[in-house]
């Protein structure tokens, strides 16, 4: 197997998903957000940005915090520690899959 | 598909001005100081607005009033409409750009000196003005990001229109002053379209269920 099919098949298939990949990118470069900011952003439905969401969560990339503003429920995201560290090993498996 | 990622990864930067309040308060900013001022200079010497401190404070005032305002237009306006962003700020990171700001300052104030000094005193009335048009011209490109075509008007007028007014015949006190007006008065127009159409195309949204 060359070094490009190796990067490929090396790429993080939870962030690799278009949905998600969109998630962390936007999260990657902020302290946190709320779910009504991804949703405006990345244009996915509520049900679709929930499931994703859940997604990160359970491979412990986004940590989830449910808040209020005022009386109105809130969803507070934030990427982990481990979630930074996946997306640079991502990017950077992806820069050398894509590398001619 | 790198350059989509990192389309994504500045997006959150693009965000900040999305309602137009950073113009706003830039341009609130360089109405209100230039007129104090201006108050300040014009005053009678047994006046409460004549003074040094007076002027301190107003500036601290007003300074204040806008940072918490924008804060809490952000809050009834944006959060609500398109959602709660929180920028990184590290304490190196904002200490880093308070040096840069810093040293571009001096860089510019010993510039406008040097230039000023080359030149005839007749043309040196608009080296301050240009210089000035020019620095909050780059800053207008780098908050706005350009994002509609309306803005190069924008930006256009922000470039040539102190300069221009620098050479009309306004008075020797207020002269010094009046570019920075403008500049003022371009960014609060700019930054009110910016929030009068951020409002119409974001309507509240009904209650998110997440």
């Amino acid at each position: 197997m060359n070094e490009q099919a190796k990067s490929i098949s090396m790429l993080d298939r939870v962030i690799h998903e278009p949905g998600r990949l969109m998630i962390v990118a936007l999260l990657s470069g902020i302290e946190e957000a709320d779910f009504l900011y991804l949703l405006h952003e990345t244009g996915l439905n509520k049900g679709t940005l929930s499931s994703h969401l859940a997604r990160l969560e359970e491979a412990g990339y986004v940590e989830i915090t449910k808040t209020y503003r005022g009386k109105v429920p809130q969803t507070i995201l934030k990427l982990t520690r481990e979630g930074h560290k996946a997306f640079r090993r991502y990017r950077e498996m992806l820069h050398e899959a894509l590398a001619e | 598909m790198t350059t989509q990622i990192d389309d994504y990864v500045k997006r959150p930067m693009r965000y900040q001005n999305i309602d137009g309040l950073e113009e706003l308060g830039i341009g609130l900013l360089w109405i209100i100081l230039p007129l104090l001022e201006f108050f300040n200079k014009t005053a009678a010497s047994g006046s409460i607005w004549h003074g040094r401190t007076t002027l301190f404070v107003c500036v601290a005032a007003v300074t204040v009033a806008l940072l918490y305002g924008h804060k809490a237009l952000k809050k009834r306006f944006t959060f609500p409409r398109t959602g709660y962003v929180k920028y990184r700020q590290t304490r190196t990171r904002v200490l880093a750009s308070l040096l840069v700001a810093g040293a571009v300052a001096i860089v510019v104030a010993i510039a406008t000196v040097f230039v000023l000094r080359l030149l005839e005193p007749r043309s040196s009335q608009t080296v301050g003005p240009v210089l000035a048009s020019v620095a909050w011209g780059l800053f207008y490109i780098f908050i706005t990001r350009m994002d509609a075509a309306w803005r190069w008007a924008v930006l256009v007028l922000l470039v040539a229109a102190p300069p221009a007014l620098a050479v009309l015949p306004l008075g020797r006190l207020w002269l010094g002053n009046s570019p920075i007006v403008l500049i003022g008065v371009i960014y609060f127009v700019s930054g009110a379209i910016t929030l009068a159409l951020y409002l119409r195309q974001n309507p509240v949204p009904k209650q998110v269920v997440e």
